[in-house]
């Protein structure tokens, strides 16, 4: 896009003025100084771009000053590219709303939005366009901190949508594995965790070795081993000797108990089975006299015969006795009865015992007098008939007198008799009552219901008193056989009723009979054992005789002799055995019995040694096997291995994150290279050759890093801070048109260079001329120059600015 | 005939990565290769297998410790007490002197080509089947020649084995230092089978000839995924046909989980969803390495708390089986967080970047200083892992910046 048309309404020093361009790639205006060559380079740009006010810092508006209160600040720019044509105005008046001053955009004579033109510049802003396409002194300031990154991001700018922020996490990725690991460092995680790492293998190169150690342990042991083996050998081949001599010292103590107990040894004579035989007889014998003596004891025990015979004669009457025993019984019962009669007699007839006891004269009297008062006189009758004829003669009195008269005569007869009959029957009752009185009988007196039980009641009493005489007579008789009975079995209970005492005196009897008995079964058995008893003795005697002693009891005592006779054989016998193979050595050795004792000292000794030694390898031998054991258990070795292991695996792990931090920050930077089209290393060649011509030569290659060197045409290579400012200044230059060109494509505006920039001495004028030639084959370059040379240099016609006023 | 395959149970090996872990089950996962090792030999005993097959690297160092040989010795003497045959190679690990190891001779024990030249062994089972194992063992920890095609012919109708701990030759000299043989070697040997060791990963190379890696026995960092144990072969002796079954023994086992991220959650609510989807995956006692993909619906605390062990630890209480959570991948969208228009250009730059060659460039000074990260910057899982990180990263301060944008 090319300028063509600069229209200045009011801003800063300059009103009024417009500048046509000339149609040619460059443009070059020429002022003296404060002919406003900067206020057009900033009118140009801000109208582009819009307004700064002073107080906005910026480099290029040094000279910018405000118009006046009313004044309208602003202009006109006319642009055209191979498509169409551009006329910007922009203006501002005190009270605008937008401080970048209101934009009208023309596109063909069409006014069209601002955005349609922008655009065309990939939407830049006034930062970038002044960065990248304004030369002038005030971008000489940053040419300490020129670096790879600027220019990166410029054109990544172009690019890539989030180009800075792209850039911002690049270098994020960078701080961050920088934070993980450096090349040289000891700091970072990593390279502590790499140093340890190293650490710990050489702590396992130091501990492989266990296997040799092991192995040569495993040498010594064998070694050790054969040693024992060769001790232990001899050490049994000693404690066989020290054995051998130990039991012939043991056996020379038995060769001579041996011979003590053979000097001491006198057997009897002495048979057994004779011995036995005695014994059985003997023990026969005493069984026999046991037997006796219980016999004769049973013998004693027993009654006399004229005892005997007495209880027989007092039992004979037994049978007797028996019967009158029952006889008193009975009458004893028919007592009891006719008792029982007699006063049921005496309870049915009150005063039947009275009457009983009367004489037959008063019981005659008593009779008479009861029947007397029994009589029943009918006085009552007669003096009733008193009563009649006295109340018949009353009634017959009115009809016939005599009648009434001989009525009443025969009742007052009536009345007289009867009286007298009443007197006669009182008398004859109380002559009964005063007999019943002295008899003590009832008042009643001799009725003939007493009179008519009266012979049963006499004759009970009759019979009566005859069983009582019977059976006084029988206890009598009973009596005195119970004092005999007693006499006779004085053992029997005293208390007892007699027939009690009847039946236990026959059983004493029956008992004494039996004794009796026995004790003539025993005399008989008597006999028969005093007569065994005699038999055993003498073939006691006899075999006692044949034994040669006494009595039973030295043959016993002889027994026992021979008993100990046999228990001395039976030592000897096994003393004999004991030493039977060695008996030829010990009949000498016990001639000298020290020698013995010295002999085994000194091979116990060796003996003693020899165990000690073997115990001092056995000793060693178990160190040496712990050892093995510990290596054979030991985890050292892995432990460490697993420790390196460990660290490995962190190493790896903080690895990965370097390695993706680094992959991240390189995969940026290619993303976006590819999106500017890797546009950098175009840029990079193209500033080579714009340095190269810059420095005629004697500066061949830039290299872009953190910082800036280039190399000088003999291969030295120089850091940017060691140029000379000449040198820089071309650098620099060489960059920035580098850079503008190669984005040119998509940001193609005009390249503003202020001669106060560029060293254009006239020994590198042509170099120059070449330079910005090349450069307009892209951009239209406009120069704003005090040099008359240069001008002429680069146009026939270059544009006048005039200071004003 | 039967036979027990295996290799590379590197005893004695140390855990990578887990120093997080409680220091009982710490102790445990020490202890998980001999535990494998032991169950190896149980089977081989169990089975009354004829042949046991050490392909190399049975131990994890040349010094391995007195501890780990008895191990190995005692082990070993559970077989030749049984009178199975065993035989036996070194690896690029193990490549020691035959008088360092601590093996008690025998009659059914055989370490073939000590001194690093191809060795033969005739043997036959009990019921009188004829075979040979051929094989060579490492003296030092490289073997650049391709000792395989030494290897002699075989003979006649013998079963014959090769057995031997190395790698396919890649055609990169400084890669082929592990005895490295060709396809071509093997099947002009024509072998019955080839009992190889060295790749950690179980496969089968070829199937005629049957070559065949059993893995190692015991996964013990996340590059060791899956079941790992040995190979058991049934030979058919009148066809010579191998009919191999895989044992498992390794416990626990390592396993990639992953879980997919579909929208925001907050802490607790993420915390839960990883339970149960990490729950539902599991079927024994597993090292889980999640890869947690759609890691940019993680807030900056969230990432935070995943990258914490004391977190895996306290999440790890509520996992079934005993299991462990040991490592976390995040995984971002692929798509960058990133203006539609520059995308392009950001994508060239990841296929430029993420790659082998950008990264052993920006891992040079750090491969320099540790021979670790120098090996696993040619590591294509490590590598894979820096770039999960990078991209997840990215997404991260991506969204940061989208966020930002968002809240202007």
């Amino acid at each position: 896009m090319k300028l063509t048309q600069i229209e200045i309404k009011h801003f800063g020093s300059l009103s009024q003025r417009t500048f046509s361009l000339p149609d040619q790639p460059i443009a070059v205006f020429y002022g003296p100084n404060e002919a406003g060559k900067s206020t057009t380079v900033s009118f140009i740009s801000q109208i582009l771009f819009g307004f700064r006010k002073l107080n906005e810092s910026s480099p290029f508006f040094t000279n910018y000053r405000p118009l006046g209160h009313t004044s309208l600040m602003g202009g006109s720019l006319e642009l055209v590219d191979k498509q169409s044509s551009w006329r910007l105005t922009r203006s501002w008046t005190k009270g605008d709303d937008s401080r970048r001053g209101g934009l009208t955009v023309m596109q063909a004579g069409q006014q069209v939005p601002a955005a349609v033109f922008f655009s065309q510049f990939k939407d830049i802003d006034y930062n970038f366009y002044v960065d990248n396409f304004i030369f002038n002194q005030d971008l000489l300031d940053q040419l300490g901190s020129l670096n790879q990154q600027d220019f990166l991001e410029r054109i990544y700018y172009l690019g890539a949508a989030q180009s800075s922020d792209l850039l911002a996490l690049r270098n994020q990725l960078q701080t961050e594995a920088g934070q993980i690991f450096k090349k040289t460092g000891r700091k970072p995680p990593l390279n502590q965790l790499l140093t340890a790492a190293d650490a710990q293998q050489d702590e396992i190169a130091g501990l492989s070795d266990e296997l040799a150690t092991y192995q040569e342990l495993n040498k010594q042991i064998s070694k050790q081993q054969t040693q024992l083996q060769t001790g232990e050998a001899e050490a049994a081949k000693l404690q066989k000797q020290v054995n051998r001599l130990q039991a012939l010292t043991d056996k020379l103590s038995t060769w001579q108990q041996y011979q003590q107990l053979l000097h001491n040894y006198h057997p009897v004579k002495f048979e057994q089975a004779q011995y036995e035989q005695a014994q059985t007889i003997a023990h026969q014998l005493q069984d026999v006299q046991t037997e006796l003596n219980k016999v004769g004891n049973q013998q004693a025990a027993t009654i006399s015969t004229g005892q005997m015979q007495r209880q027989n004669m007092c039992l004979a009457k037994a049978g007797e006795v028996r019967a009158k025993l029952t006889r008193q019984l009975s009458l004893q019962d028919q007592i009891k009865v006719n008792q029982q009669q007699l006063a049921q007699l005496s309870e049915l007839n009150p005063g039947l015992a009275a009457v009983a006891q009367l004489s037959e004269q008063d019981l005659q009297t008593g009779k008479k007098l009861t029947t007397t008062a029994a009589v029943k006189a009918n006085w009552q009758l007669y003096l009733g008939g008193l009563g009649a004829g006295v109340l018949l003669a009353l009634l017959a009195f009115k009809t016939n007198h005599l009648l009434t008269w001989i009525l009443l005569v025969a009742g007052l007869a009536s009345g007289g008799y009867g009286w007298y009959l009443k007197n006669r029957h009182d008398q004859s009752v109380h002559k009964l009552q005063v007999f019943c009185q002295q008899h003590h009988l009832p008042t009643t007196g001799l009725t003939t219901q007493l009179l008519t039980s009266l012979p049963q009641y006499r004759s009970l009493q009759a019979q009566s008193l005859q069983q009582q005489v019977e059976f006084d007579q029988l206890n009598q008789q009973l009596a005195k056989f119970q004092t005999e009975l007693q006499q006779c079995f004085p053992e029997i209970d005293q208390a007892a009723e007699l027939s009690s005492q009847l039946m236990a005196a026959e059983q004493i009897a029956a008992g004494n009979r039996q004794q009796l008995q026995a004790a003539e079964i025993a005399q008989q058995h008597l006999n028969a054992l005093t007569s065994q008893a005699e038999r055993l003795k003498l073939s006691l005697q006899q075999l006692l005789q044949a034994a040669d002693v006494k009595t039973m009891e030295d043959y016993q005592t002889l027994h026992k002799k021979w008993l100990a006779d046999k228990q001395t054989e039976a030592q000897l016998n096994g003393l004999q055995a004991a030493i039977a193979d060695d008996q030829e050595q010990l009949t000498q050795l016990a001639a000298h019995p020290v020698d013995l004792q010295h002999k085994l000292s000194a091979v116990a000794q060796n003996l003693d040694e020899q165990t000690k030694a073997n115990n001092q390898i056995r000793s060693q031998l178990a160190e040496l096997k712990v050892k093995q054991g510990q290596l054979a258990s030991s985890q050292t070795k892995q432990a460490a291995e697993q420790n390196l292991s460990v660290t490995e695996g962190k190493i790896l792990n903080l690895g990965k994150e370097y390695l993706a931090d680094l992959l991240a920050s390189k995969l940026i930077d290619a993303g976006l290279n590819y999106a500017s089209s890797q546009r950098f290393p175009k840029m990079l060649v193209q500033a080579q050759h714009f340095f190269s011509l810059l420095t005629a030569g004697r500066y061949q290659q830039i290299k872009l890093g953190k910082k800036i060197s280039v190399t000088r045409s003999d291969g030295k290579i120089r850091p940017v801070q060691y140029l000379s400012r000449a040198t820089g200044e071309q650098l620099y230059f060489a960059l920035k048109l580098a850079f503008v060109q190669q984005i040119s494509d998509q940001i193609n505006l005009p390249i503003l260079i202020d001669d106060a920039f560029v060293n254009f001495d006239p020994e590198r004028q042509s170099l120059i001329r070449q330079l910005l030639t090349s450069l307009s084959q892209t951009n239209q370059v406009i120069i704003f120059t005090a040099q008359p040379g240069l001008a002429k240099m680069l146009t026939d016609q270059p544009i006048m600015l005039q200071k004003e006023g | 005939m039967k036979f027990i395959h295996l290799a590379d149970a590197h005893l004695d090996s140390p855990f990578l990565g887990l120093s997080f872990l409680p220091s009982a089950e710490k102790q445990n996962i020490l202890q998980a290769a001999n535990r494998s090792f032991a169950k190896i030999v149980q089977c081989a005993l169990e089975e009354q297998v004829d042949l046991v097959l050490l392909a190399g690297d049975i131990f994890d160092s040349d010094h391995p410790s007195p501890a780990s040989q008895l191990f190995f010795s005692q082990q070993l003497k559970r077989l030749t007490d049984a009178e199975v045959q065993v035989v036996m190679v070194f690896g690029n690990h193990d490549h020691m002197s035959p008088n360092d190891l601590l093996v008690q001779p025998s009659q059914y024990f055989h370490l073939l080509g000590a001194d690093e030249k191809v060795e033969q062994v005739h043997l036959q089972t009990n019921s009188g089947f004829a075979y040979s194992v051929t094989g060579f063992s490492y003296l030092q920890n490289h073997i650049q020649t391709d000792l395989a095609s030494q290897m002699p012919a075989k003979n006649g109708t013998e079963f014959a084995f090769g057995l031997f701990h190395a790698g396919e030759a890649a055609g990169i000299k400084q890669h082929d230092v592990y005895a490295p043989f060709t396809r071509d070697d093997l099947q002009r040997l024509d072998y019955d089978y080839f009992a190889l060791g060295h790749i950690h990963h179980r496969q089968m190379l070829l199937e005629h000839p049957l070559a065949v890696y059993p893995g190692n026995i015991q996964g013990r960092h996340s590059n060791e995924l899956g079941d790992k144990g040995c190979y058991l072969g049934t030979v058919d002796e009148t066809s010579h046909e191998v009919n191999l079954q895989f044992i498992k023994t390794g416990q626990p086992v390592w396993l990639e989980l992953q879980v997919e991220l579909s929208h925001l959650l907050s802490m607790q609510e993420l915390t839960q969803f990883l339970l149960d989807q990490l729950n539902q995956q599991l079927t024994e006692k597993t090292y889980i390495c999640l890869r947690l993909v759609n890691a940019q619906f993680l807030s900056d605390k969230e990432v935070e708390m995943l990258q914490d062990t004391e977190y895996w630890q306290d999440l790890s209480q509520q996992l079934k089986d005993v299991s462990y959570l040991v490592k976390v991948n995040l995984i971002s969208q692929k798509q960058l967080l990133i203006k539609e228009q520059d995308r392009p250009a950001f994508v060239k730059a990841e296929q430029e970047l993420l790659t082998g060659e950008a990264l052993t460039e920006v891992g040079q000074d750090l491969g320099k200083k540790s021979a670790v990260l120098a090996e696993q910057l040619q590591d294509k899982q490590f590598q894979q892992e820096v770039f999960d990180l990078t991209h997840s990263k990215l997404q991260r301060y991506l969204r940061g910046l989208t966020d930002e944008t968002n809240a202007d």
